[in-house]
């Protein structure tokens, strides 16, 4: 038998279906209905990894998402792994292979453990205290070397093959946690009519209720299996209730917005390529219930992390869920009655109880059935110590006096394999306390209850306290009740079960032995993943640190993947106790999402590869790709750099672009360029406001270029205003400054000018647009534009026309950005593609050249065209850039009145300038930062930088743009442009226009 | 992430939206005859209100409208929400804060 | 001359996935489109200029013949037409809304059209791996339409029609953001099985 810890019998697990798994390369089997650690167990394996900081041998301890011990290395497949899994959580699959992490060479023989006999030398803030200096060494030296004995799993080194979805849903009830308070309300919620999604970490719901064995409590008056089998059933045919098993409620934010991380596909046999591996819900309830249930609390004494020391509720769901008997020579140490319960069912599994000690001396009922089945209870004692190597070999145990302190001399040591703890129970409020709810201490429950809810949040069951099923079905019904109550929707009323469970006498904090952790505070783990122990937060309290979220830094206790959900309060409390407070007097440390680690796949959902960003291509890119474009992306969209020929480099392709347009007509895609219809009677008194420019004189069919400044006077973005009728305008704007510009135009229409009847809707998409330029733009277009007059005087420099282009109706622009006769062609989206070729094939002699971005870029610089981003950086203002000849005197505008603020008329201002390399050939690089002239190495204060820079065909030289400070600014003036990687750049200051400046070539 | 209250389209994920920060004083009608202290402190002053804060936002995906929103900045409760040049409903808390 | 489609260029193959009764997307491009924008009153002259009454609240939709009108916001009006419609339907609007305080706008060529049919249940979780709303039947029935986002993308979604268990959804969405629309809907629509006709 390869499963020396399976029973023959009982579990819900499919023994007809064995499954194959490795771990650290050795093959085991389980069964189908196992979760890794579950099978770890059947087969008889504890130890599974090596602690983060002392190298000491651990073993599974919890069955649930509180884990600390029991990460893993969980592969699935090529690309399919994922570090520091909870074996806990991890179901098995075929083919599974865990490696255990932390240890070299391997678990048994780890090379690291050296560092648990360094301990002394280890203690909290070790390395604030020593690897501080000398400087520098620590990134090239202690960090590697610690990172390499210290810490978790390697991270996946290959791309992940699945895929990930993010469901919105919304619902009237949320109920988190499918215990029996959770199903109950869900319920009675879904009788009521609500629409209701109950989301349980488990693959199966039922909580501790389906986890406890046969000691659990009957329910109206049968066993909790049938009760729950009803309940099931009924949530089932009810159609707005939606259960999610295997479905972690990570997150519940302020105005009660969850996120749940469904497990949709890692734990299928057989796998389906059409289900995503995980999906993030996005819920928005409009009313949620917490039933998240309690944690139980290990027991803080000596060596109380060895292999094989297991919660006692772990163990009872080991055994009833897997049929995984924890141990076979058992003992028992508990402050809380139902660890009794899990010594009960052990025992009737065939299980040898070796002891129950309690340090209470009056248990509840349930120890009085342990006597009465024959069980060694031991009232008045407790655990005192472990012995073993790799693994339990024995419990210590002793009896305590009245004042809690162990008796030495009676303290027994009894050989054992397993020893159950158990210190009580944590009720886990954790989303609670995300969303913003308050917590106080309950001395009753030794633990922080919700005493403050946000609304339409409620709290029921044991997560509220609850002490018994009983109560928390009670106080499931009510929450429930209440909460329908405030959607205003029908109140169900529907009586709690009966329910047949012992009484519970009161549980002892596992602080409470103080003396028992005393004996060795170095080796009483406060934090087991994390390897704190009592004696670290002694220290950091000696050292001055009260508070706990200062202590929480300076010793990282809570701090680890598990944040501490079994052993937080007891190092709470220990901080209470040492610093002389109630833990009432203390908060919590703040507890944030996710409640447990994530992959960063659920996080990302699709927005991963070509979907990580919208990919925009214009109507014009099939066709840019059949002429050979080489693109660039820009913002999201697709656009081409340049149309290099067979051999031809880029920069070749450019400067033969740019010398067509000089001399002969090139056809560029412009169709980015973000295109805004505004309408409306008010609409010229709108663009007045924003606009530098006056437009009031603008006669319908014209066009004039201006600036869009922000109030404080700067620069946000310009563009082309054509008048298309008397009440209608179209605005062009830069490809990025499109979204920001309508943002803009919407705020100040509807927030500031709501008195204006004006509409703005962007239209950039409903034309693809044809920039022709060049000096035979004309000759060009006349072949394949009719309804139009191109001559000069009838269709002058920024005027606009409709045409025709065949049957298609298009808008032509004379409009350049090249410093040539030009014209821009608005063309129906879904006709681009037909148009462009047109042009092609009618005008072969005159050879249209297309053109891409790098040429367009050449071409206004050497007109000293500025481009917003390049020349702008959102300080600049018009008068920086010398542009103050469009700024109106007429009109108020947005910006005018700050450009009068003495800050923008400093005569130290930027100022834009053009700057020649004396050296033709030697480009200055954009950013490049402006220094003085002189022979010495660069140094001082920075005099201004480069804006743009390119080689020009037509001046046959380096040309750039720069801001320069503004008294320094003449031209002639010569400066050097500091370079990274050469000789700084001597330069000569000269007027930012560098070809045509009269603007014949334009209006020709 | 908030759900906020459209007035036109009702409870809408903040996605949907862009919030224009704190609803400050009108512009001023001519800010030209405004000294550089006055237009300044219109331009950048901001009231940064702990509690109750009155907010332009734009249902930039939904409706395309902007609205005005009261948000107690303490706990990012949003209390309420009406057209703009509407009257705030009655109970927000918002004090002098208009 | 030739026009083409927005989604043309897309290899739809790579996209499906099997199933009994799969979902079918499909672009329906070039569909009529005009914005219109003004006070309600306005809108109502629009709509009645196209032979539609005017849908009272935001979110709600009037039909008419082939054309369709979707209030999309206090202000926004969308009617719908067949493919080829836009003279037509300009010069309507033209007619109806000259010297009034209105505007309105062609976006036949700014959008495309995604449809969306089959089991009603599979197409609404469709919808919500992308989009924010509650697309539950109760709250989004036949006839509901809604400015709203699909993933990232804003989208103008339709509950076109349904009943016996099926859907028809529309969703318009700008040129250039169709294809990421479209993949995102294909991804999420991969487990109910998904067909793309040509």
């Amino acid at each position: 038998m390869s499963q020396p810890f399976r029973l023959a019998t009982g579990g819900r697990i499919d023994r007809a279906r064995p499954i194959a798994f490795r771990l650290d390369g050795r093959s085991l089997q389980g069964f189908a209905g196992d979760t890794l650690a579950s099978a770890l167990l059947a087969n008889g394996i504890r130890l599974v990894a090596r602690s983060f900081k002392r190298h000491r041998p651990r073993g599974i301890c919890s069955c649930g998402p509180e884990e600390p011990n029991a990460l893993l290395g969980v592969e699935r497949g090529p690309g399919r792994f994922d570090p520091n899994s909870r074996a806990t959580l991890v179901e098995l699959v075929p083919g599974l292979a865990a490696t255990s992490q932390n240890r070299w060479p391997s678990l048994r023989h780890d090379l690291g453990a050296i560092m648990d006999r360094a301990h002394a030398f280890l203690p909290a803030g070790f390395y604030y205290k020593t690897f501080f200096r000398p400087q520098g060494v620590w990134e090239r030296l202690f960090e590697p070397a610690i990172r390499r004995m210290a810490g978790l799993g390697r991270a996946p080194d290959r791309p992940d093959p699945d895929r990930y979805l993010h469901r919105h849903a919304h619902c009237d009830l949320l109920v988190v946690g499918g215990g029996p308070a959770g199903l109950f309300a869900a319920l009675l919620a879904g009788r009521a009519g609500a629409r209701v999604l109950l989301c349980d970490e488990q693959p199966e719901p039922g909580g501790g209720l389906a986890l406890a064995g046969g000691r659990a409590p009957g329910l109206d008056g049968g066993p909790a299996a049938a009760w729950l089998a009803r309940i099931l059933g009924e949530l089932a045919r009810l159609p707005e209730v939606t259960l999610l098993t295997r479905t972690t409620a990570q997150a519940l934010h302020p105005s009660r917005h969850a996120l749940l991380l469904e497990r949709v596909a890692d734990h299928r046999l057989e796998p389906d390529p059409r289900l995503p591996r995980e999906r993030l819900w996005k819920v928005r309830p409009r009313a949620v219930l917490l039933a998240t249930g309690r944690i139980e609390r290990p027991l803080l004494f000596p060596d109380n992390d060895r292999p094989g020391i297991f919660l006692a509720g772990a163990a009872r769901a080991y055994l009833a869920r897997f049929a995984v008997p924890v141990g076979r020579e058992v003992v028992v140490a508990t402050t809380d009655d139902l660890a009794y319960a899990a010594a009960l069912e052990l025992a009737a599994a065939g299980v040898r109880v070796h002891a129950i000690v309690d340090p209470r001396p009056e248990p509840g009922p349930l120890a009085r059935l342990a006597e009465a089945a024959g069980l060694p209870v031991l009232s008045g004692w407790t655990v005192t110590g472990s012995d073993g190597r790799l693994g339990l070999a024995a419990a210590r145990l002793a009896p305590v006096g009245p004042d809690l302190r162990p008796i030495a001399a009676r303290e027994r040591t009894v050989p054992c394999d397993a020893l159950l703890v158990s210190g009580g129970w944590t009720p886990s409020v954790h989303l609670l306390a995300q969303a913003g709810g308050r917590l106080a201490w309950e001395p009753e429950c030794a633990a922080f209850l919700p005493a403050a809810a946000p609304e339409r949040v409620a709290v029921a069951g044991a997560a509220a306290g609850a002490g018994t099923l009983a109560e928390a079905l009670a106080q499931a019904a009510g929450a429930v009740a209440a909460l329908l109550q405030e959607l205003g929707a029908a109140r169900p009323h529907e009586p709690a079960p009966a329910v047949d469970e012992p009484a519970r006498a009161p549980s002892l904090p596992p602080w409470a032995l103080e003396a028992v952790w005393r004996r060795d505070p170095t080796a009483a783990f406060v934090d087991l993943q994390n390897d704190v122990t009592a004696a670290d937060l002694e220290l950091a309290l000696r050292e001055g640190f009260h508070a706990v979220e200062h202590v929480k830094r300076y010793t990282t206790v809570g701090m680890a993947t598990d944040q501490g959900k079994t052993l937080g309060p007891t190092a709470l409390a220990l901080v209470a106790a040492g610093t002389g407070r109630d833990p009432a007097e203390l908060a919590p440390t703040t507890f944030r999402p996710p409640w447990t680690p994530l992959g960063f796949g659920a996080l990302a959902g699709v927005a991963r590869g070509d979907l990580f960003r919208p990919i925009r291509r214009t109507p014009l890119h099939e066709w840019a790709e059949a002429r050979g474009a080489v693109f660039e992306d820009v913002g999201n969209w697709k656009r081409p750099t340049a149309f290099p020929g067979p051999g031809e480099s880029l920069a070749r392709a450019a400067a033969r672009e740019c010398r067509a347009v000089r001399t002969g007509v090139g056809v560029a895609d412009a169709s980015t360029l973000g295109k805004i219809d505004v309408q409306g009677p008010d609409a010229l008194t709108f663009l007045e406001r924003i606009y530098t420019v006056d437009l009031a004189g603008l006669a319908v069919g014209r066009c004039r270029y201006g600036l869009v400044l922000a109030d404080d006077g700067t620069l946000l973005d310009d563009g082309v205003v054509s008048r298309l009728g008397p009440c209608h305008f179209q605005l062009s704007t830069t490809t990025g400054g499109a979204a920001r510009t309508h943002a803009w135009l919407e705020r100040w229409a509807q927030t500031e000018w709501p008195e204006l009847r004006v509409w703005i809707t962007p239209v950039t998409e409903r034309w693809a647009v044809l920039a022709v330029q060049g000096p035979k733009a004309r000759q060009l277009l006349r072949r394949a534009v009719s309804d139009v007059d191109l001559a000069a005087r009838a269709f002058p420099h920024m005027a606009w026309r409709d045409a025709r282009v065949g049957s298609v109706p298009v808008r032509l622009f004379r409009v350049s950005f090249t410093g040539e006769l030009g014209f821009e062609l608005n063309v129906p989206s879904s006709h681009a593609a037909d148009v462009a070729e047109t042009l092609f094939r009618l005008g072969p002699d005159l050879q249209p050249t297309p053109y891409g971005l790098e040429a367009m870029h050449v071409l206004r610089l050497e007109k000293g065209y500025i481009l917003v981003g390049h020349e702008t950086d959102g300080s600049i203002t018009p008068l920086d850039l010398g542009l103050g000849r469009l700024l109106s005197t007429r009109k108020g505008f947005l910006g005018r009145r700050s450009l009068l603020l003495p800050e923008h008329r400093r005569p130290d201002r930027p100022r834009l300038v053009g700057l020649l390399p004396l050296d033709r050939e030697r480009v200055p690089p954009p950013g490049g930062q402006l220094v003085a002239d002189g022979k010495d190495p660069p140094s001082g204060p920075s005099l201004g930088h480069v804006t743009s820079s390119a080689r020009s065909p037509a001046l046959d030289r380096a040309i750039a743009l720069a801001l320069v400070r503004g008294d320094l600014a003449e031209p002639g003036r010569r400066l050097r442009v500091a370079a990274a990687d050469s000789e700084p750049i001597p330069v000569e200051i000269a007027a930012p226009c560098f070809l045509d400046p009269e603007g014949a070539r334009l209006r020709g | 992430m908030l759900l906020i209250h459209c007035p036109w389209c009702g409870p809408r994920e903040e996605v949907e939206m862009q919030c224009g920060g704190e609803a400050g004083a009108p512009r001023p009608a001519d800010p030209m005859l405004l000294d550089d202290v006055a237009w300044t402190t219109w331009l950048r002053g901001r009231r940064n209100r702990k509690g109750p804060q009155v907010e332009a936002w734009w249902h930039q995906a939904g409706c395309g409208r902007w609205f005005l929103l009261a948000r107690d900045t303490r706990d990012d409760r949003v209390l309420g929400s009406w057209p703009i040049g509407a009257a705030p409903p009655p109970d927000l808390g918002l004090g002098d804060e208009r | 001359m030739a026009r083409t489609a927005p989604l043309a260029r897309l290899d739809r193959r790579a996209l499906e996935s099997p199933a009994a009764d799969p979902l079918i997307l499909r672009e329906l491009p070039f569909r009529t489109r005009f914005l219109v924008r003004g006070p309600a009153a306005e809108l109502a002259v629009a709509a009645a200029a196209a032979g539609l009454a005017l849908p009272e609240r935001v979110g709600d939709r009037t039909a008419g013949g082939t054309r369709r009108a979707l209030r999309l916001g206090p202000d926004r009006l969308v009617i719908l037409d067949e493919p080829g419609s836009e003279t037509a339907l300009g010069a309507v609007l033209e007619a109806a809304l000259v010297d009034r305080p209105a505007a309105w706008v062609d976006l036949t060529e700014a959008m495309t059209t995604l449809r969306l049919e089959g089991p009603d249940a599979a197409a609404r979780a469709t919808l919500a791996e992308g989009c924010p709303l509650d697309l539950h039947p109760s709250a989004f029935p036949t006839g509901t339409v809604a400015a709203s986002l699909y993933g990232r993308i804003p989208v103008w979604l339709e509950a076109v029609e349904g009943g016996a268990g099926r859907l028809v959804v529309e969703l318009q969405v700008d040129r250039s953001l169709a294809e990421q629309t479209l993949r995102h809907l294909a991804l999420a629509a991969r487990e109910h099985g998904l067909v793309l006709p040509d």
